[in-house]
């Protein structure tokens, strides 16, 4: 007898559990099932939709007395015509689709989004995985200090900060860049020692006089003009570069963090090994780290190109111009043109949603345990 | 420790972290300083700036709402979600952990809204709270619920809280997701181990699980607080900040203050008081963690 309501028990509490998942799951299908429903239909057709919705039984006029019964049935019969509503009348309108892809120009827009999920991904992924393979092994002058920098970026997000990168890509001072760039390898490979410094000064003095010369030859009306053009700061607003170059940044900290991770679970040994048959550390890092990593290149690479794609602050901020944009900006652009027209819009919606949907279902192991994996240790 | 020269091999590895650190430098440290020395100068973006001081941060802290609003709604958008979310995420982690039929399939299910932009969630949702055309509305019409057919977004009254919905519906996936793989590190001889003592889905659920969740719950909680405080691709598409300023979250201030009303050092106040609140919330989380620890 107890046996049997333990039984009974635990198939209730199976049907409960059962019930809560499918509502939920309704409402989190729901949206993106009734997007879909909405883009097959014509422009006529989303005025109908309260008709599909509202037929009313013939048996049942308006005048019955409602009773609970009556009620609950009512309202099941519903939301019975509301699922059966998902499916769009007749004529099936695929044509929004065409319309939608050719008048919201989404052909560029996938190729921008593309080719910027491409460009930072790789460079964010190069970047990173060298400097978390340096703090995980190797020991350098400003470790620490470098550490800590990077680490302090995860409490000042881009959000706080958007402002002052729009002003920076306003006006921005390349040749400072360069410069920097330059003052750093000069110190880094002249190892600090004052005489090979000056050696290097002179000789990159030597070869920029001698391009100047140069090039003063060829424009002998106004060689002072280079110099402005060198010196003068470009305005990198409305280019792909602007757009690109404050996105890999911005990715930095976080991948190295889980790379540095990842490097630090690889065995020594296995360096070690390859450092006697005379390896380089940078051969390793080339030979060893970078083949053992693939899974957390692939778990990076996959997050850093889900957020490019989703990336829509610095879209909207850096691009006025819509040949540029990537997708979801020209997802807003095209809201634009069309307004109310939802069986459009919805249309060029889901475009945007299906190959996402399809990588997702491709990767969803890979998506789920990279995720976890860096988020559950910390 | 021990204090050695460096080696010349070992300031050549340098160039191992360079790269990363001068574009983190140029596009993250630069900007960030930046953006502090601004925000002691009226500037409108075109100008010369004019050194005020602190008038900025009086202005956003005890003269106009334009700060502490949007604070308020993010922590509204946030209480929801440390609330709700949380809860939901938390909840459907838990049975789905039960393996019952399905429970693969409902992973992947829920899943799918952190896989979308809030630009496509946001036109979405538009779309089924659309006031006349809206399957919302029809629905609740049509199930005699007339009344209650709401121009969703476009009273001050609602639109905060619908917003809180979507909000809750695009990022639930993330803590069910987390909960799920801590869920699945727990031993299952725990479980067998309370059946066995006569502990039912509650005293099981209370005792065991939700202790032993407690850092995994902290951490998502956190990051869910300053995921709603960053929050304005979901705003902007949705409501622009309306009805009234009644949906204005602080990156939504941000902009329009200064790409709208050109007010450059005044943004820039704004996004380094934000910054400040963040900050904190992070030393919370680490706190927090420190008497988990203890306890």
């Amino acid at each position: 007898m107890k046996k049997s309501t333990g039984k009974f028990k635990k198939i209730f509490s199976n049907v409960v559990f059962q019930l809560i998942l499918l509502v939920c799951a309704s409402w989190v299908i729901f949206p993106v099932l009734w997007g879909v429903s909405t883009s097959l239909r014509t422009f006529e057709g989303i005025y109908q939709i309260s008709d599909q919705v509202d037929a009313q039984d013939t048996t049942t006029g308006p005048t019955a007395p409602a009773s609970t019964i009556t009620k609950i049935t009512g309202h099941l019969k519903s939301t019975g015509r509301l699922i059966r509503s998902l499916v769009p009348p007749a004529p099936i309108q695929w044509g929004n689709y065409k319309e939608a892809w050719k008048q919201g120009n989404f052909n560029k827009y996938f190729l921008n989004s593309f080719f910027y999920m491409v460009t930072v991904v790789f460079f964010m992924l190069l970047f990173s995985s060298m400097a978390a393979y340096a703090f995980a092994r190797l020991r350098f002058p400003g470790k620490e200090f470098i550490f800590y920098l990077f680490l302090a970026s995860l409490v000042m997000p881009l959000p706080t900060i958007f402002i002052t990168v729009y002003l920076l890509l306003q006006n921005f001072p390349i040749y400072l860049f360069v410069v920097l760039i330059i003052i750093a390898s000069l110190l880094i490979v002249t190892a600090g020692s004052f005489r090979r410094v000056m050696f290097l000064v002179l000789g990159v003095l030597l070869a920029a006089g001698a391009a100047y010369a140069f090039v003063a030859s060829r424009n002998q009306a106004e060689p002072g003009k280079i110099v402005d053009l060198i010196l003068t700061n470009i305005n990198l607003l409305d280019t792909r570069t602007g757009y690109i170059l404050p996105q890999i940044a911005s990715g930095l900290p976080y991948t190295i963090f889980l790379m540095r991770s990842f490097f630090e679970a690889i065995p020594v040994d296995l360096e070690d090994a390859a450092r006697i048959d005379g390896c380089s550390r940078v051969g390793i890092y080339f030979r060893i780290i970078l083949p053992l990593s693939r899974p957390i290149l692939a778990v990076t690479g996959i997050f850093g190109a889900l957020s490019v794609w989703k990336e829509f602050l610095f879209a909207v901020v850096v691009f006025s111009d819509n040949a540029k944009m990537p997708i979801q900006a020209g997802l807003l652009a095209f809201q634009g043109t069309y307004k109310t027209q939802w069986n459009y819009l919805m249309a060029g919606v889901i475009i945007t949603v299906i190959p996402v949907i399809i990588v997702y279902l491709m990767m969803q192991k890979h998506i789920i345990s990279g995720l976890t994996a860096g988020a559950v240790k910390g | 420790m021990l204090k050695r020269p460096w080696k010349r091999r070992e300031i050549v590895y340098l160039f191992f972290v360079l790269p990363a650190l001068i574009f983190f430098g140029v596009f993250v440290i630069y900007p960030f300083i930046k953006n502090f020395l601004i925000t002691f100068y009226s500037w409108d973006g075109l100008n010369e700036m004019k050194f005020v001081g602190l008038t900025n941060y009086k202005k956003a802290l005890f003269q106009s709402p334009d700060f502490w609003k949007p604070i308020k709604n993010a922590a509204f958008l946030a209480l929801m979600g440390i609330t709700i979310q949380n809860g939901l995420a938390l909840l459907l982690a838990w049975i789905v952990d039960k393996e019952l039929k399905g429970a693969k399939f409902y992973r992947v299910i829920f899943f799918i809204p952190p896989m979308l932009s809030f630009v496509v969630i946001a036109f979405l949702w538009k779309w089924i709270l659309e006031p006349n055309l809206g399957i919302l509305n029809i629905f609740l019409k049509n199930v005699g619920l007339g009344k209650w057919a709401l121009a969703w977004l476009g009273m001050r009254e609602t639109a905060l809280p619908t917003v809180a919905m979507v909000n809750i519906w695009a990022s639930f996936g993330w803590g069910f997701v987390m909960f799920l793989a801590a869920l699945q590190g727990i031993e299952r001889d725990i479980y067998e181990a309370a059946r066995i003592d006569g502990a039912n889905h509650f005293q099981e659920f209370w005792k065991i699980t939700f202790p032993l969740l407690l850092p995994i719950i902290t951490s998502v909680s956190i990051l869910t607080i300053l995921g709603a405080m960053q929050q304005f691709d979901l705003i902007y598409v949705m409501t622009g900040g309306g009805p009234a300023g009644a949906t204005e979250v602080p990156v939504n201030q941000m902009y329009m203050q200064a790409f709208q009303n050109g007010m450059w050092g005044y943004a820039t106040t704004l996004g380094v008081l934000l910054g400040v609140i963040l900050f904190i919330i992070s030393l919370l989380q680490l706190q927090i963690k420190k008497w988990l620890v203890d306890w």
